[in-house]
C-alpha cells in the first residue's frame, strides 16, 4: 500500500512540472492558433542550456531559472512572427504549414542539438539533490519538491497573469475574438508574439528542471512533445482548467505504468492513450471558439 | 508557361551527379534513392491530398520487420516471398489505422500518425521477436555495385510510377481536389472518405518496400534508425505535389555525407536539408514548370473500383432529358428543418421545382438560403423534412452520392481548387463523370465563359470574377440536371454576367433546370420564372416578380418591421 | 467639429470587388444612416471604414485625418470605435471585463471612473456585471458592446446593423439610445437593415445597392415607401 501511495505522490510531484510545460503550450494555441511541434525541443534546449550556464558559472540551477526565461523568452519573441506569417500565407491549407514549419524547428533544434552535444547525457546537480522528505512511511526527494514548488509558482505567477493584470485581459480577449480586440486597440500581431514568448521561456526552465531531476540528452524532446499533446488533448484544447487536472493524470500514470507494469514501457502507454483519446474523443480537440 | 525556379533545380542535379555518378561504397547514395522513393510515397497522402502524416514510418517498419523477421531462422522465407508478405503487411495496418485516423482533420490526424508511429517504434524497441533496441541483423544478399544500380533503377522507376500514377491520373486529380477544398470535392461526386483511405494504403504499401529492404540488407533492422527515416518523411515535401520536388531534399542532405556515415554525422546532414527545405519551403510550386494542358490519360491506371457512374454523356442533347410531365416535379422539398446551437436556419420550408424552371431565391442575410442549398446538395443534414429529387428521395445522402445523381452546385464564396489551373480545375469535375470526353468539353467551357486566356493560371491568381465562371464551369462539366447557382454573378463584370444569364438560358433549353440564389434584382426579374422570397428560415411569399414585389411581407422583409 | 469623410472608396474580399468607389459624409452630432439590401456592401463599408477591411482605392478621413491607411488597432486612437455586427463581445470575459477593454488605451483610473458611470447609467448591465458576456441575452450583448465602445468617448460611433437579431422592443429602445448620443457631440454612422424603424433617428441617410450609392439627402427627400422599394428591387 505504500508502495501504492509513494507511487501517486511521485506522480503527483511529476504532474505539477508537466502542468507547467501544457499550460505554455496551451495558451499559444489559443492565442495563435498553431500546434507547436517542437514544445518537446524547447524543454530539451532548455536543459542544455541551464546545463552549460550551471557548467561555466557553477550557480545552482534554481537560481539559473530566470536567466533562461528572458533567453528563451527572447527567441520565442523573435520565431513568433515567422510562426505567424506562415499560418496566415498563401499556401494550400495553412494550419498545416504551420504545423510541418513547427516539425521542421523541431527536427533543426534536435539536429543541431545531436551535432553540437553528441549523444551523451548531461544532467545538471542541484544543491536539493541529496535531500529527502520523509513522512507517513513515503519518501520524497527533496529535487522533486522543490522542482514542483517552483512549478507551482510558475503557474500560479501564469494566472496571476492572465487573470489579474491588463496585459492578461488583452491576451484573453485576444484568443476568444481577434477582430474585436483589434477594434478595442489591442496590437493583436504584438500580443501573440509575447504569449510565444512567455511560452518559451516558461517551457526553457520545465527543461533546466527536468535536466536536475532526470538528465538530458538530444533525443529527449520527443517524450516531452507527447506529454505536452496528451495533457492538452485530454484537457480539451482550449480549457485552462483542464490541463490542470491532466497533468496530474499524466504524471500518475507515467508513475503507476513504471511501477506497475514496466519502465520500458511508459511512452508506449502513453503514446497508446493519446491515439485512442484522439480517436474517440475528437471533439475534445475542438470545443474552444475563435474568432 | 514555364515556372521553373532554376537554383532549386540546380541544386538538384548537382546533387544527383555528384552523389549518383560514382558508385562508391559510401553507404549514404543509396540511402538518397531510398529517402527520395519514401518521400514520393509520403507524397502521395500529404503532399497530394494535403493530410499531412508523420507516421508513415511506422509503415516502412512494418513492412521492413515483417519481411526481416520472415528471412531470419525462425522462418527463412526467401527473399520474394517476404517482401510481398511485407507489403501487404503495410498495407494491411495503414487499411486498418487509416480508417479511423483520416476522420480526423488537419493538425489532429499529424499528431494522430505521429502518435501511432512513435507507438511502433517503442513496440519494436520492447519486442524479442523485432530483436528489441539491437534490432535484426541479416546477411546481405547483394553485391555492392549491383546494390546501387538496382536502387538508381528502383528510385528512377519509383518517379516514372508516381509521375504517371499522380500528375496526370484521375486519381491524382481527386486526392488534389481533396486538398484544395474537400468539400467541393464532395460535391463534384469524389467520395473523398474512400479515396483518402485509398491513398493511405498505397502511400504505405506500395513497391517502395522493395527498395527499402534491399537497403537495409546490409545495414542492422534498428528501430531508431527507422524512426530517422520517418522524420525525414516531411523534408521530402517541397512544394506540395511536385513530383520533381520530392527528392530535392533528400539530394541535399545526401551531398553533405562524409563516407562511412557516423551517427552524428547523419543529423548535420538532416540539418542542412532542413536548412535547404526552409529555403526551398519559400518556393513552394516553383520547382516544376507548371503543368501543361495535356490530354489526361485516358485510362485510369491507379484507382481501383473506381465507380463510372454519373449524369449522361458530355454531348448529351436537350431531348434525352426533361421527358418527365410537367406535373411531376423534377425537385421537391417538405417541411425541411435545420437548426444550428439554438439558432433554427429553416424553418419548415416546402416548395418544388418543376424540370426546366429558372427559380429564384431571395431574401435578406441570414435568412437561411445558402443552407438550404446545403441540404439539398447534402453537404448538411436536415433535422426533419425531406428531400425529394426526380422521384427519389435523397434526404441524408452523402454529398458525392446527391452529386452523382445529377445535382450540381456552385457556392457563395468561390470554392474554386486553388492550386491548380483553371483547365486543372475544370477536368477534376469529370472525375467521376465522363473522364474521355473531358478536354474537349473543357476547351468548349473556356472559350464559352472567354477563360481560354487564363487557362494556365492557378486558381487563386484569378480575380472574383474569373473565379465565380470558373466554378460555374465546373459545374457545367458534369452536365447535371439540377444545378444550384449561389450568387454566382456576385463580383463578375457586367459584360460576363451576360455571358452568364445566355448560358444559363440556353441550358435551361437544353432541358437543365435552375436555383438561383441572387441579390441582384435586376436579373432575378430578366432571368427567373418564379421567385421564392425567404426570411428568418421560412418561404413568406412565392409567384412572379411583380407579385412579389407589391406583397406587404417581402417588403417588410427588406424595409423592416414597424414597431409601433 | 471635424466629420467623416469617405470618397471613392474601393475594396472587396479576396479577389471579388465588393465596393465601385462610394462617397459619403457623416457629421459630428448626427445620425447618418447608410442602407442597402443584401449583397450591397454596407457591411464592407463600416468594416473598411474601420481597418478591418484594406482599402484598395479611395480615401477615409476624420478632419485632416486619413484614416485608411491605418491598423485597425490605431484607428480607436484617433476617436473612431465601431459595433460590429451581433455585438463582437468577448463571450468568456464578464461584462466588467469586457467594458474595461473598452478603455483598453486609457490610464486606468479614467477607465475605472468611466466604467463605473457606464454601468450606473445602464442598470440592466449593472446588475450582470460579473457574468460572462456570452450567457447574455442578444439585447444585452448589443448594449454591452454599445456601453463598451463608449466607454473610449469616441467623437465617432460606427454601428454595423444594430438591429440585427434584436426583439422589436430591444430594437426602438436601442434607437433611441443611440439617438441620445448625439446630444453629446457624437457622430454616428450606422447600416442598418430595418430602414422604417432607423428613419426615426436618422438625419442624413445614404442608399447603398450593389457597391454603389443611390441616393444621398435627409429623410425628407425620401417621397415614399415605393421610392424605396423601387431603389432596392431596381438595382
Amino acid at each position: 500500500m505504500t508502495l501504492f501511495i509513494q507511487t501517486i505522490a511521485n506522480g503527483l510531484l511529476l504532474g505539477g512540472l508537466y502542468v507547467a510545460l501544457a499550460i505554455g503550450f496551451a495558451l499559444a494555441f489559443g492565442v495563435l492558433d498553431v500546434v507547436d511541434f517542437a514544445v518537446g525541443q524547447w524543454v530539451m534546449l532548455g536543459g542544455f542550456i541551464g546545463y552549460f550556464l550551471w557548467k561555466w558559472t557553477g550557480i545552482d540551477p534554481f537560481l539559473l531559472l530566470p536567466a533562461v526565461f528572458v533567453l528563451f523568452g527572447g527567441a520565442g519573441y523573435l520565431l513568433a512572427p515567422l510562426i505567424m506569417r506562415v499560418r496566415t500565407s498563401r499556401y494550400a491549407r495553412p494550419e498545416l504549414m504551420v504545423l510541418a514549419f513547427t516539425f521542421g524547428i523541431a527536427l533543426i533544434m534536435r539536429g543541431g542539438a545531436l551535432t553540437a552535444w553528441g549523444f551523451n547525457t548531461r544532467s545538471i546537480s542541484t544543491g536539493l539533490g541529496g535531500m529527502t522528505l520523509q513522512g507517513g512511511g513515503i519518501a520524497l526527494p527533496g529535487l522533486r519538491v522543490a522542482a514542483f514548488g517552483f512549478a507551482l509558482a510558475a503557474v500560479g505567477l501564469f494566472f496571476l497573469l492572465l487573470y489579474r493584470t491588463r496585459f492578461g485581459l488583452a491576451v484573453r480577449a485576444v484568443a476568444q475574438n481577434k477582430q474585436s480586440a483589434r477594434l478595442m486597440g489591442i496590437d493583436v500581431e504584438r500580443v501573440s508574439a509575447l504569449v510565444y514568448a512567455l511560452y518559451a521561456g516558461l517551457t526553457g526552465m520545465v527543461g533546466v528542471l527536468m535536466a536536475a531531476i532526470y538528465s538530458v540528452t538530444p533525443e529527449v524532446g520527443v517524450r516531452y512533445t507527447l506529454f505536452a499533446f496528451f495533457v492538452v488533448v485530454l484537457a480539451g484544447m482550449g480549457s485552462i482548467a483542464g490541463v490542470l487536472i491532466a497533468g496530474f493524470v499524466l504524471g500518475v500514470l507515467e508513475a503507476l505504468t513504471a511501477v506497475y507494469v514496466s519502465g520500458t514501457l511508459t511512452f508506449l502507454v502513453v503514446f497508446a492513450v493519446l491515439y485512442l483519446s484522439l480517436i474517440l474523443f475528437p471533439q475534445g480537440l475542438a470545443r474552444r471558439g475563435r474568432s | 508557361m514555364c515556372d521553373v525556379d532554376w537554383p532549386s533545380q540546380g541544386c538538384w542535379c548537382c546533387s544527383v551527379c555528384r552523389s549518383g555518378a560514382t558508385p562508391t561504397s559510401s553507404v549514404s547514395q543509396p540511402a538518397f534513392f531510398l529517402w527520395a522513393g519514401l518521400a514520393c510515397a509520403w507524397n502521395i497522402v500529404g503532399g497530394y491530398a494535403g493530410y499531412i502524416s508523420f507516421g508513415h514510418s511506422a509503415f516502412f517498419g512494418i513492412g521492413a520487420y515483417a519481411a526481416g523477421i520472415l528471412m531470419g531462422e525462425r522462418f527463412g522465407l526467401p527473399f520474394a516471398g517476404a517482401l510481398v508478405v511485407g507489403v501487404a503487411a503495410a498495407g494491411v495496418v495503414a487499411a486498418l489505422i487509416g480508417w479511423p485516423t483520416l476522420r480526423l482533420r488537419g493538425a489532429y490526424f499529424a499528431i494522430a500518425t505521429w502518435a501511432f508511429a512513435e507507438m511502433v517504434l517503442q513496440l519494436a524497441n520492447v519486442l524479442r521477436i523485432t530483436g528489441g533496441t539491437a534490432g535484426l541483423t541479416l546477411p546481405p544478399l547483394l553485391d555492392e555495385r549491383l546494390f546501387y544500380f538496382l536502387m538508381l533503377g528502383g528510385a528512377v522507376l519509383t518517379y516514372g510510377l508516381c509521375f504517371v500514377l499522380l500528375e496526370r491520373s484521375r486519381f491524382g486529380y481527386r486526392l488534389k481536389a481533396i486538398r484544395d477544398n474537400e468539400i467541393a470535392a464532395e460535391t463534384l461526386g469524389i467520395d473523398t472518405t474512400r479515396v483518402k483511405l485509398q491513398a493511405f494504403v498505397l502511400s504505405a504499401g506500395n513497391h517502395r518496400s522493395f527498395w527499402r529492404h534491399l537497403c537495409l540488407l546490409d545495414h542492422l533492422y534498428q528501430p531508431n534508425q527507422r524512426a530517422r527515416r520517418g522524420h525525414y518523411r516531411p523534408d521530402g515535401r517541397h512544394g506540395l505535389a511536385r513530383r520533381l520536388g520530392a527528392p530535392v531534399g533528400p539530394s541535399d542532405r545526401s551531398s553533405k555525407h562524409v563516407p562511412g556515415e557516423s551517427p552524428v554525422l547523419e543529423p548535420v546532414g538532416e540539418y542542412h536539408g532542413l536548412h535547404c527545405r526552409a529555403w526551398c519551403r519559400h518556393r513552394a510550386g516553383r520547382l516544376v514548370p507548371a503543368r501543361r494542358p495535356g490530354k489526361p490519360l485516358a485510362a485510369d491506371t491507379a484507382a481501383p473500383g473506381a465507380a463510372r457512374s454519373g449524369p449522361a454523356p458530355a454531348t448529351g442533347t436537350a431531348h434525352s432529358r426533361g421527358g418527365a410531365a410537367m406535373s411531376t416535379p423534377l425537385l421537391a422539398v417538405e417541411g425541411l428543418r435545420k437548426t444550428f446551437g439554438g439558432i433554427v436556419a429553416v424553418n419548415g420550408v416546402r416548395f418544388q421545382v418543376a424540370p426546366q424552371e429558372i427559380v429564384g431565391i431571395i431574401g435578406p442575410n441570414g435568412s437561411g438560403k445558402s443552407t438550404l442549398f446545403n441540404l439539398i446538395s447534402g453537404v448538411l443534414r436536415p433535422d426533419a423534412g425531406r428531400i425529394i429529387f426526380r422521384g427519389q428521395d435523397i434526404t441524408g445522402w452523402k454529398p458525392h452520392q446527391i452529386a452523382r445523381l445529377g445535382i450540381g452546385r456552385t457556392f457563395q464564396i468561390p470554392a474554386v481548387f486553388t492550386t491548380m489551373t483553371a483547365w486543372d480545375n475544370l477536368l477534376t469535375a469529370a472525375v467521376e463523370a465522363d473522364w474521355a470526353h473531358a478536354p474537349q468539353r473543357a476547351e468548349q467551357l473556356l472559350a464559352l465563359l472567354t477563360l481560354d486566356a487564363v487557362r494556365d493560371v492557378r486558381a487563386d491568381s484569378l480575380s472574383g470574377g474569373q473565379q465565380k465562371l470558373l466554378e460555374l464551369g465546373r459545374v457545367l462539366m458534369r452536365n447535371p440536371t439540377l444545378i444550384l447557382l449561389d450568387e454566382v454573378t456576385a463580383g463578375v463584370h457586367p459584360t460576363l454576367r451576360t455571358v452568364m444569364l445566355d448560358v444559363v438560358r440556353e441550358l435551361r433549353r437544353s432541358g437543365t433546370t435552375f436555383l438561383v440564389i441572387e441579390h441582384d434584382m435586376e436579373l432575378v426579374r430578366t432571368l427567373c420564372d418564379r421567385i421564392l422570397v425567404m426570411d428568418f428560415g421560412e418561404v413568406i411569399a412565392s409567384g412572379t416578380f411583380a407579385e412579389i414585389a407589391a406583397h406587404p411581407d417581402v417588403i417588410e422583409a427588406y424595409l423592416g418591421r414597424r414597431v409601433s | 467639429m471635424t466629420g467623416l469623410q469617405v470618397r471613392d472608396l474601393v475594396t472587396g474580399y479576396g479577389k471579388v470587388e465588393i465596393l465601385h468607389g462610394v462617397s459619403l459624409d457623416a457629421a459630428a452630432g448626427e445620425v447618418t444612416c447608410v442602407f442597402g439590401p443584401n449583397g450591397s456592401g454596407k457591411s464592407t463599408l463600416i468594416k473598411a471604414i474601420a481597418g478591418l477591411n484594406r482599402v484598395w482605392a479611395g480615401t477615409v478621413r476624420l478632419g485632416e485625418v486619413r484614416l485608411d491607411t491605418l491598423p485597425a488597432h490605431h484607428i480607436p486612437r484617433h476617436g473612431v470605435c465601431l459595433v460590429p455586427q451581433g455585438g463582437g463581445v468577448f463571450p468568456q470575459l464578464t461584462v466588467l471585463e469586457n467594458l474595461r477593454l473598452g478603455g483598453y488605451l486609457l490610464p486606468p483610473r479614467v477607465v475605472e471612473e468611466r466604467v463605473t458611470a457606464l454601468l450606473d447609467a445602464y442598470p440592466e448591465l449593472a446588475r450582470r456585471r460579473t457574468a460572462p458576456a456570452g450567457k447574455l441575452s442578444g439585447g444585452e450583448q448589443m448594449l454591452l458592446a454599445l456601453a463598451r465602445a463608449l466607454v473610449a468617448e469616441p467623437r465617432f460611433l460606427l454601428l454595423d446593423e444594430p438591429s440585427a437579431g434584436l426583439s422589436p422592443r430591444r430594437v426602438a429602445e436601442t434607437f433611441e439610445r443611440i439617438a441620445a448620443l448625439t446630444a453629446r457631440g457624437v457622430g454616428i454612422l450606422m447600416v442598418e437593415q430595418n430602414i422604417r424603424e432607423a428613419m426615426r433617428i436618422t438625419n442624413r441617410l445614404a442608399i447603398l445597392v450593389g457597391g454603389r450609392t443611390r441616393f444621398t439627402g435627409t429623410p425628407a427627400d425620401v417621397a415614399d415607401e415605393r421610392q424605396l422599394m423601387a431603389l432596392y428591387l431596381g438595382g
